[in-house]
């Protein structure tokens, strides 16, 4: 209360009694409550999405209260909303500085610093999180989700199992947990973690679409077709789901059916390299080695990075006896990461 | 050239004579009476037809065109078309044989007694390996049958040759076949190709006309062997083939057989002594005449068709049906240090067969061989096999597959250094005539076509949740204000004053503010944020202080409220409701928020006025009974002069009354009226 300023209405020669009135109102309001208001002002325009509003209060809250740990912690949360990531990581820092102890700065300083590529920063901070609590399941999948990226699946696996252990109905770290049995060859248990995920969440779409893969990788194509159709009927215009069962059917040996799938995924999106590089591959597999290297040959269009698409072109090239332009493709492959392009150039005579 | 023997092997004693047949049309009067002339011309045919066809040997492709011709006219004798497809069979078009057998068998099921094996012959040729079981299976003669013991070996083997070619053409080997054109081949028979190993010069065996001799053979009415050879052009293409001339080729048949390694020596065949190798030098730019290879290599009758060196162009690989005891059956390959003097050696079981063994070429790494059989797994004739020598021992031979290998013989394979090109001499539909020189490329292994996946695994990363934890609203206490303002004037003259006026929190016993009255208007304005307990105590020197209480809990509702001040004189006399002294309901204990007010009347005792005497006063309203309300307020009169003496105010200048009820401000009527009556009075008795 010592703060509080009062004016006295009136005391300048001059002034009308209502314009002292007026004075008198708008700069009486309590410093502190004032740097409350706009904090609370700020609270509710973040939740109505008005992050660039939210941020002005914050910022208005923080010029008045230089202390105030929530209003930099939520400035900080309207920054990673408006994708401001160093901005963010910085008042998740001052906040962490004013409570230490508060797993939320933590987390959210880890989101930020993920969001802006710091993997090895954002993994320890949501190892912190883990720390401070240890039964906030998100923390353990968020760490799991960034070692599964960078290819520690042993690390991974333990995360989201402990996620699972903090949260049975975790639906996302089962079904990130599968992904990340099938990344250790362990499809079986795959299988089961998408299934578990499902059973969870049976709006979760995506297990169905990486349960297919794991039955498919699984060698049970009947399985995985009948996973791919399950969710091409609950997604009918996703071209990803197209491109899945596409590949089921070619492994299947069902190039005809394949084609079908890989030109509907096309029909959805018609700059699909994968399905475009794909379908070549189906092609080349009914020996229409034109069709093959026109696909291939747009999907470059598209990625004129794709080794994989030369690498097929090449194929259908040396059946078209254009043996100069298979080799020109392989060894193109070859100089972006597929070695085979190199033994196929050496094997094939390329000079 | 040494010949193959393209074994039909079971034509002999064929049934010439024309079966009566319901279906069959007889080429007689009756049938073509309306067309005499051209029966004679057909009859004329069928007679020269079968001249041929009935010579020893039989000259299947010489009889051919007649029965052709003789074919326009009735193509519905059965024995004319089992003779048209018998000749097919035992020419380079062997795959044509099918129709016309097919047609004699549904004319006459019984025309020839080995029709059905011949039409699986023709089913076999074609590839067409399920329905050539079926048909061999129907031919096999039944057991105890007078000398079907052969017959039955023969079906039985190709029976297992059709099986083979079902398994081979199933998992097909991949290569490019191509004819090397019009600058090799010829429309008469090319074959026997010899390469340099890097495929710069082609050299082959070629029975075209303009040869040394230019003549034909009696025996099979073709012209006679020479050796040709073309060169690879800066273009890439075949130049023109030239003969080779008079030096190594004669007016009877000369073959090429192999180059030597260092391109230095030619073998060739010639056809003396049961069919020998020979090999001629090269002498600058010209080849010697052919000389024999001995008799180490050529037996005396012996039949010597094939043969290679090896890279160390001592080792000599060649085929030969010679050798007694440890020939294996047939012809079989044997090598030998052609500069030592040791024997040929046989290659052993896992390479020969007691089938024929033929066209040996051995690859430039020294340690792979390519030869034909009609043994192994062979899907029909001579097959092109390749053995590895490694740990000691010859690897078991692996067929070269389909499409090299053919139902008929693919033999006289040889390969390029680089190992990407076979040459070798087949019949197929893009000849320019006979057998032709084609160049495979072998493709290797399927090239495996790769597929990209897009698989979200992250489910995080495929249906973001987002979750900003934010922290929550803190909780504020109103804003609202009372507006409290008036004038400050003089009690008696009503002039204004600029009095000092201090704003206390009586709760924390602090002044929150000191301000003043405007001096020319008196007024004054003071917001007052609610949730506070204020004591607001207007002072000027000569005057005695004004004291009021405004209460405002938290949340209270903006209001206005004009306070009008007037001060009065500290004169005796004077008095003044100390307005911010409290006492707990209904006793006359002090409550603490009373103690900034008595601090002022401390201060305003001992400072400012040091001799100022006065009397405390307590005042009720009228609720309760008077007696009690006058001890009430007589005791809560003394505790405020008890306060003040306990604080070092004199207790000679101080009064203390008890007036209950009996001096009320306002009318008892209201609420408001007994608050206002409930009160301490501060009065001046002295100065």
């Amino acid at each position: 209360m010592k703060q509080f300023l009062f004016l006295i209405g009136g005391l300048a020669a001059g002034f009308t009694a209502q314009a002292q009135t007026d004075t008198v109102r708008a700069s009486t309001l309590p410093p502190a409550q004032l740097a409350e208001k706009y904090y609370n002002s700020g609270v509710a325009k973040f939740n109505n999405k008005s992050y660039q509003a939210a941020l002005q209060d914050f910022d208005k809250a923080l010029s008045v209260k230089k202390d105030f740990t929530p209003a930099y912690y939520n400035r900080a949360a309207t920054r990673y909303e408006l994708k401001q990531y160093a901005p963010a990581v910085q008042d998740y820092n001052e906040a962490i500085r004013l409570d230490p102890n508060s797993f939320t700065a933590w987390y959210g300083r880890a989101q930020a610093e993920q969001a802006q590529g710091q993997a090895a920063e954002a993994e320890k901070d949501y190892g912190k999180v883990t720390e401070l609590k240890p039964d906030y399941a998100v923390a353990w999948y968020d760490r799991g989700a960034l070692r599964f990226e960078k290819g520690d699946y042993q690390a991974a696996l333990g995360d989201f199992t402990q996620a699972i252990k903090v949260d049975s109905k975790y639906a996302y770290a089962w079904h990130d947990r599968a992904s990340t049995q099938r990344q250790l060859g362990n499809m079986a248990a795959a299988i089961n973690d998408y299934t578990e995920a499902l059973r969870h969440n049976p709006d979760l779409h995506v297990a169905l679409l990486n349960r297919a893969a794991a039955k498919r990788r699984n060698k049970d194509l009947q399985g995985a077709l009948a996973d791919y159709n399950d969710y091409l009927r609950r997604r009918s215009d996703d071209p990803v789901g197209y491109l899945g069962r596409g590949t089921a059917r070619y492994e299947a040996k069902d190039y005809k059916g394949a084609i079908e799938d890989l030109s509907h995924a096309l029909k959805l999106k018609p700059d699909y390299a994968l399905a475009l590089n794909n379908r070549a591959a189906a092609y080349l597999k009914q020996e229409n080695y034109k069709a093959a290297a026109d696909d291939a040959s747009a999907a470059l269009k598209i990625n004129p990075q794709y080794a994989e698409a030369y690498l097929n072109r090449g194929h259908a090239r040396e059946m078209l006896r254009d043996a100069g332009g298979a080799c020109q493709d392989w060894r193109r492959a070859a100089e972006l990461g597929l070695e085979s392009g190199t033994s196929y150039a050496a094997a094939s005579g390329c000079e | 050239m040494h010949k193959l023997r393209y074994t039909l092997g079971l034509t002999a004693g064929l049934m010439l004579a024309f079966s009566a047949s319901a279906q069959s049309v007889e080429f007689t009067k009756d049938q073509f009476s309306d067309n005499k002339d051209g029966l004679k011309t057909a009859l004329k045919d069928l007679k020269q037809g079968d001249e041929w066809y009935q010579s020893d040997p039989p000259r299947f492709e010489q009889a051919l065109p007649h029965y052709l011709a003789a074919q326009e006219l009735n193509p519905n004798n059965a024995l004319l078309n089992f003779k048209i497809g018998h000749c097919y069979l035992n020419s380079p078009y062997k795959s044509k044989a099918l129709p016309y057998l097919q047609k004699a068998y549904k004319l006459d099921a019984v025309v020839d007694a080995r029709i059905r094996y011949m039409i699986g012959r023709g089913l076999h040729l074609n590839a067409r390996w399920q329905e050539a079981i079926a048909e061999y299976k129907a031919a096999m003669p039944a057991p105890g049958t007078k000398n079907s013991t052969a017959l039955q070996n023969d079906i039985q083997k190709k029976i297992r040759e059709c099986e083979s070619g079902l398994v081979l053409q199933k998992n097909a080997t991949r290569a490019f076949i191509d004819n090397v054109g019009a600058t090799v081949n010829s429309p008469f028979a090319d074959y026997g190709p010899v390469i340099t190993a890097d495929e710069s010069v082609l050299l082959f065996t070629s029975r075209r006309e303009g040869g040394v001799g230019d003549d034909k053979d009696p025996d099979s009415g073709g012209y006679f062997e020479d050796i040709w050879q073309s060169v690879k052009g800066a273009d890439g293409k075949w130049q023109p083939a030239r003969n080779l001339g008079e030096t190594v080729n004669t007016k009877g048949h000369d073959a090429v057989v192999a180059l030597a390694p260092d391109g230095q020596r030619l073998i060739t065949y010639v056809e003396d002594s049961g069919g020998d190798i020979h090999q001629a030098e090269l002498q600058g730019t010209t080849w010697r005449k052919p000389q024999t290879l001995g008799r180490r290599v050529n037996g005396g009758q012996s039949h010597e068709p094939s043969a290679a060196y090896a890279p160390n162009g001592r080792m000599l690989y060649f085929v030969s049906n010679g050798g007694g005891e440890g020939n294996r059956g047939g012809h079989d390959i044997w090598r030998i240090d052609i500069e030592g003097k040791g024997k040929a050696e046989n290659l052993g079981s896992v390479i020969n067969t007691p089938y024929d063994e033929d066209g040996i070429f051995v690859h430039p790494d020294g340690k792979t061989i390519y030869f034909s059989s009609q043994g192994h797994n062979s899907m029909g004739g001579f097959d092109t096999f390749k053995s590895v020598w490694q740990n000691g021992q010859w690897s078991k031979p692996e067929n070269l597959g389909w499409p090299i290998n053919t139902p008929d013989d693919d033999v006289f394979f040889v390969l390029s250094a680089s190992g990407r090109h076979g040459y070798y001499a087949s019949s197929r539909d893009d000849s320019q005539g006979s057998r032709d020189i084609y160049m495979i490329t072998f493709l290797g292994p399927e090239k495996p076509p790769v597929l990209s996946a897009e698989e979200p695994l992250l489910a995080s990363r495929a249906a973001p949740v987002r979750q900003t934890l934010l922290a929550p609203a803190v909780p504020i206490a109103t804003a609202q204000v009372t507006i409290l303002k008036g004038t400050v004037t003089d009690a008696d003259t009503k002039k204004p004053i600029d009095a000092t006026i201090e704003l206390v929190d009586n709760t924390l016993n602090q002044n929150i503010a000191t301000f003043g009255s405007n001096a020319s208007t008196g007024r004054y304005l003071v917001s007052l944020p609610s949730g506070v307990n204020y004591g607001i105590v207007v002072r000027k020197e000569g005057y005695l202080f004004h004291s009021e209480n405004f209460d405002l809990p938290a949340g209270a509702a903006f209001s206005e409220v004009v306070k009008d001040i007037p001060l009065k004189k500290l004169d005796v006399g004077a008095k003044v409701v100390l307005n911010n002294i409290f006492f707990d309901f209904d006793k006359a204990t002090l409550r603490k928020e009373s103690t900034a007010e008595l601090e002022r009347i401390v201060q305003l005792m001992t400072t400012e006025y040091p001799s100022l005497r006065i009397e405390i006063s307590g005042h009720t309203d009228n609720v309760g009974k008077a007696v009690y309300n006058q001890d009430l307020s007589q005791r809560r009169a003394k505790a405020v002069v008890d306060y003040l003496t306990g604080k070092g105010v004199p207790a000679s200048r101080l009064t203390s009354a008890g007036y209950g009820d009996t001096q009320p401000v306002a009318p008892n009527t209201t609420k408001q009226g007994q608050a206002l009556n409930r009160r301490t009075e501060f009065k001046v008795l002295g100065k």
